[in-house]
């Protein structure tokens, strides 16, 4: 009778609330429970050499072990690149690799769909494992300040990755060290190469460029085109526009195809990544622009180092993705276990991949699946 | 049956849609405490003069005289603020929700707190469950939601609704049609306790005989027009389908209403 | 009280009615599987996470159920909460009083809920499609005048900061707005004649129209509502990160909805408590904090969310259809 349907929810939020509590402690018991502590005595025979007579001091000294096959440290890996990104393949390989070869657990938390919001939760949440060290990329230094700080208030040693505070050092996150380049440097560094290729072989700048975006509004490829943009600017040319190619490789091609009718002094297409890269290539080799229309691409992959050997690309950029992903791991490791304070800033690249430095970069994707 | 002044009385009725005229000219007089049987085939506009007289239509021409005064609906509201109410065979009641919800829908009974209003769930409950026991429905919880009653009882509910607010004119559209016969049977028997308590109903149904074990009078209505308009005893439920199917000529039925013609029981 | 056979067995049937059970249910299950899997989970931390989280998409989800129940979807709520607080950002960036920027924000929110609801309405067009392409349409619009970037906050402003001000033990005031307007929402529901007056249209429209009550209008009135919510979350976001980037809140309307449903409420309208959204809005935040400390890949949430999706979606069709 006092079970009635219509029973304030409110009783029974006291019960599930209750019931959850119990949950928990159930739960906790059991955790604590399957990870058992073993005392283990060791005998430690010291030799004391005293001027008179040497005497033998045994020292007992009681160390506790944790299960069989724990790991040493467990490190949160959280990035904007999500499991759906090709180029964060080899980042993660590289992080659990170093972690399989140093002892530590790596856990890497990427994003189905980046957001700012998943950022942050996602580093709350992992902060309240309280684990060993936190690698985690900034790509937005405002909305990680105060909870970073926090984070290394709580004693969490952080290593940032791919993407860093820009801010001076006493205004920017007081993380340990950062490694890798930054995407805007890299769109940079290639708009440069770009333009002096063209000086050398040409004699003069390109009459015009263009900038194929597949993911509008995604941080890394805008940061990359940004800093394409600036060279142009500091060249004294006109920044090459962005033009939004999606995702879809058939509309890519078309969009690419009717932008070059519209504009045919276009003579560089910039492509921030394979999902660029292809359709380009495709529409140059289609319509015999060889040699009159280039391709300066992002990332490596089969295809875009066979534009390159072909001649059609210029260059592309390398990240060291699979540096990116196991450095952090190393100096955080060294830091946690032997107290050595990486350097600031440990720069991954950019590498800038043309037809003379072919044959290393074959080796690289070999062994690592990536460059 | 009663005398006095009719509650309701439709006079020439005309009503267009578009170029399809649904009433031609129907001129109908309800009394109080009279159950009367409209029926006829698909088409006839039985709905159609239902609607006109709750106010969900208004007519094209004609006079609506409501308890001697001349009155125009605008608005469902307006004929529920004179007494007049319909329940519709699958609109009545809301299935989700519980029956005491049901009842008071858009006539809650709230209680203020400070500049607040809330329901006043406890009188509604009680109004409920008295309500119930009226209508002979027992042991049921006003908090059991209206989907899982029986179809009789959920037309019971419908029906008293209409009656504890108010309603001096109640017409029933389709009332049995979705119902197994011991459920018509119990919300037949209801529009009888109606009557007795001096309510008017207006019938529609294509159940000829569940019109008869009520009605007091049949009004057969035929492509817009009036065509039979007699006390029940006047004629036999095969006559009446007789009519309604063209297979018998309704002036011989209505004749016998001069001739104070009876048919036996 | 006996406690006979029959009495025993009759409240578990009650029981069984309650609409909340499965999210009920699946929370305590939850918090035993993931406390055994990392012992940490039962920590301050770990709860200001998922309470943080849960808030965010909590409040959502109560705009998102109180329209659901009255029988309309709006899919443009993550549009809403971007562009809201996009505007606020600016606003307050253009040195304007946080008041300002505050009551800009939902009203740019209201004026969207009511275009909703009058292309919904007038229109005829199923909800479903009209906020569908409100959302892209705002969307677009929010790529178009950023270029793809996010739009920072770059003045001190402790109003802002306020909404999500962070209090004792790493927990912040946005789990307070949550708790409040989870309340307020459900009491209006269930103990106010106009909550009556939604769960009639939500569950039977015609019937209702027939007893009288404004239907248009309560719908209109519930639109704008749940966008208002929508915006206010936007706006708790902002002051919790500072920022806000164009493609905020895309997972949002679909996220709200699952909550909204695991929590007991049907996709046809009618049927559901606030209360229960809430719940599924603090599942769902469960289940994100205790993958991470479980170690395992964050996104996983998504595919135990599916599942439990599925999982209420039938436990509501039982109950509702069972006699």
């Amino acid at each position: 009778m006092f079970l009635r349907r219509g029973l304030s929810t409110a009783a029974w939020a006291g019960i599930v609330i209750a019931l959850f509590l119990v949950g928990l402690g159930i739960g906790w018991a059991v955790g604590k429970w399957t990870t058992p502590t073993v005392t283990k005595t060791v005998s430690i025979t010291k030799t004391v050499s005293a001027a008179v007579a040497p005497k033998t001091v045994t020292q007992t000294v009681t160390v506790t072990v944790g299960a069989t096959k724990k790991p040493q440290y467990v490190f949160y890996f959280i990035s904007h690149g999500g499991p759906g990104d090709p180029w964060w393949a080899p980042v993660i390989k590289g992080a659990e690799l170093a972690g399989k070869l140093l002892g530590v657990k790596v856990i890497y938390e990427g994003p189905r769909v980046y957001s700012v919001k998943w950022l942050v939760d996602t580093l709350e949440s992992a902060a309240a494992a309280h684990p060993d060290a936190i690698i985690i990329t900034i790509t937005n230094y405002k909305a990680l300040d105060k909870p970073l700080r926090k984070v290394i208030a709580e004693g969490i040693p952080v290593i940032a990755v791919n993407v860093p505070d820009p801010r001076p050092k006493p205004e920017r996150i007081p993380y340990l060290a950062y490694v890798g380049q930054n995407e805007t440097v890299a769109g940079y560094t290639l708009a440069k190469y770009v333009l002096k290729w063209f000086k050398e072989h040409l004699g003069r700048y390109p009459k015009g460029a263009v900038i194929a975006i597949h993911e509008v509004g995604h941080i890394g490829l805008e940061m990359r085109a940004a800093g394409i943009q600036l060279a142009f600017k500091q060249a004294g040319l006109t920044p090459p526009p962005k033009l939004d190619i999606t995702t879809d490789i058939t509309k890519a091609y078309n969009i690419l195809k009717a932008y070059l009718e519209k504009h045919p002094n276009v003579e560089v297409i910039f492509t921030l990544g394979p999902l660029g890269t292809h359709p380009a290539m495709k529409l140059i080799e289609d319509l015999h622009l060889k040699g009159k229309v280039y391709i300066a691409a992002f990332d490596v992959d089969e295809k875009t180092l066979k534009c390159i050997e072909e001649g059609i690309c210029i260059a592309t950029v390398s990240q060291q993705p699979f540096a990116q992903g196991f450095l952090p791991v190393v100096f955080a490791y060294l830091y946690v276990k032997y107290g050595i304070r990486p350097p600031d800033h440990i720069p991954t690249g950019p590498t800038i991949i043309t037809k003379e430095n072919l044959p290393l970069v074959y080796k690289q994707i070999k062994t690592t699946g990536g460059a | 049956m009663s005398s006095g002044t009719p509650l309701l009385q439709l006079i020439n009725i005309v009503k267009r849609f578009g170029a399809v005229v649904a009433l031609k000219g129907v001129s109908l007089t309800v009394n109080r405490g009279e159950v009367v049987g409209l029926v006829g085939d698909n088409g006839a506009g039985k709905s159609t003069l239902a609607k006109i007289i709750v106010g969900y239509h208004q007519p094209d021409s004609g006079k609506i005289i409501f308890e001697g005064r001349e009155v125009r609906f605008r608005s469902p509201a307006d004929a529920r603020r004179m007494g007049i109410e319909i329940v519709y065979q699958d609109m009545a009641l809301v299935p989700y929700m519980s029956v005491y919800r049901n009842l008071f829908l858009n006539r809650e009974i709230v209680k203020k707190f400070g500049p607040f209003t809330f329901l006043d769930k406890k009188k509604m409950k009680e109004l409920t469950r008295q309500l119930l026991a009226d209508i002979g429905i027992k042991h049921r919880d006003p908090d059991v939601e209206v989907g899982k009653l029986s179809g009789g009882e959920r037309q019971s509910i419908a029906i008293a609704r209409a009656v504890h607010f108010g309603a001096k004119l109640v017409i029933l559209d389709e009332p049995t049609s979705a119902l197994s016969i011991r459920e018509s049977e119990r919300v037949l028997e209801y529009v009888k306790q109606l009557k007795s308590k001096g309510i008017s109903v207006i019938m529609i149904s294509h159940n000829i005989y569940h019109v008869y074990s009520v009605a007091d009078r049949i009004v057969v209505l035929d492509r817009g027009v009036k065509i039979l308009d007699v006390p029940r005893d006047t004629a036999t439920p095969e006559e009446i389908i007789d009519v309604i199917a063209h297979r018998l000529d309704p002036k011989k039925i209505q004749e016998r209403v001069s001739r104070a013609e009876r048919v036996p029981a | 009280m006996v406690l006979s056979f029959e009495s025993l067995s009759s409240r578990l049937s009650s029981l069984r009615r309650i609409r909340e059970l499965g999210v009920f249910i699946s929370i305590v299950a939850m918090a035993i599987v993931f406390s055994a899997l990392n012992p940490k989970f039962v920590s301050a931390p770990s709860f200001a996470a998922m309470l943080s989280m849960a808030a965010e998409l909590g409040i959502v989800a109560i705009g998102v159920a109180f329209l659901m129940i009255a029988g309309e979807f709006d899919l443009s709520v993550g549009s809403v909460y971007a562009a809201s607080s996009m505007l606020a950002a600016w606003l307050i960036n253009m040195g304007m009083p946080f008041a300002v920027a505050f009551l800009a924000a939902l009203g740019l929110a209201a004026c969207i809920g009511y275009a909703n609801a009058v292309i919904t309405i007038k229109g005829g067009i199923p909800s479903f499609i009209t906020t569908l392409g409100m959302m892209w349409f705002i969307r677009g619009i929010l790529l178009a005048v950023t270029g793809g970037f996010p739009v920072v906050v770059q003045r001190s402003c402790p109003a802002l900061s306020f909404l999500a001000a962070p209090i004792a033990g790493g927990f912040r005031i946005s789990g307070i707005w949550f708790v409040i307007l989870a309340i307020l929402f459900q009491i209006a529901l269930m103990n106010t004649a106009y909550g009556n007056w939604v769960q009639a249209v939500g569950g039977a429209p015609e019937t209702a129209r027939a007893l009288g009550i404004d239907v248009a209008r309560v719908k209109t009135i519930n639109f704008i509502l749940c966008s208002i919510m929508a915006a206010f979350s936007g706006l708790i976001a902002l002051s919790h990160f500072q920022v806000v980037e164009p493609v905020a809140g895309q997972s949002l309307p679909l996220e709200a909805i699952a909550a909204a449903v695991i929590g007991g409420c049907s996709l046809m309208g009618g049927v559901g408590t606030i209360a229960g959204a809430a719940l599924g809005a603090f599942l769902v935040g469960e289940i994100r904090v205790g993958l991470i400390l479980a170690g395992a890949p964050a996104y996983w949430y998504i595919g135990f969310v599916g599942i439990l999706l599925i999982v209420a979606g039938i436990i509501n069709l039982r109950l509702t259809k069972r006699v």
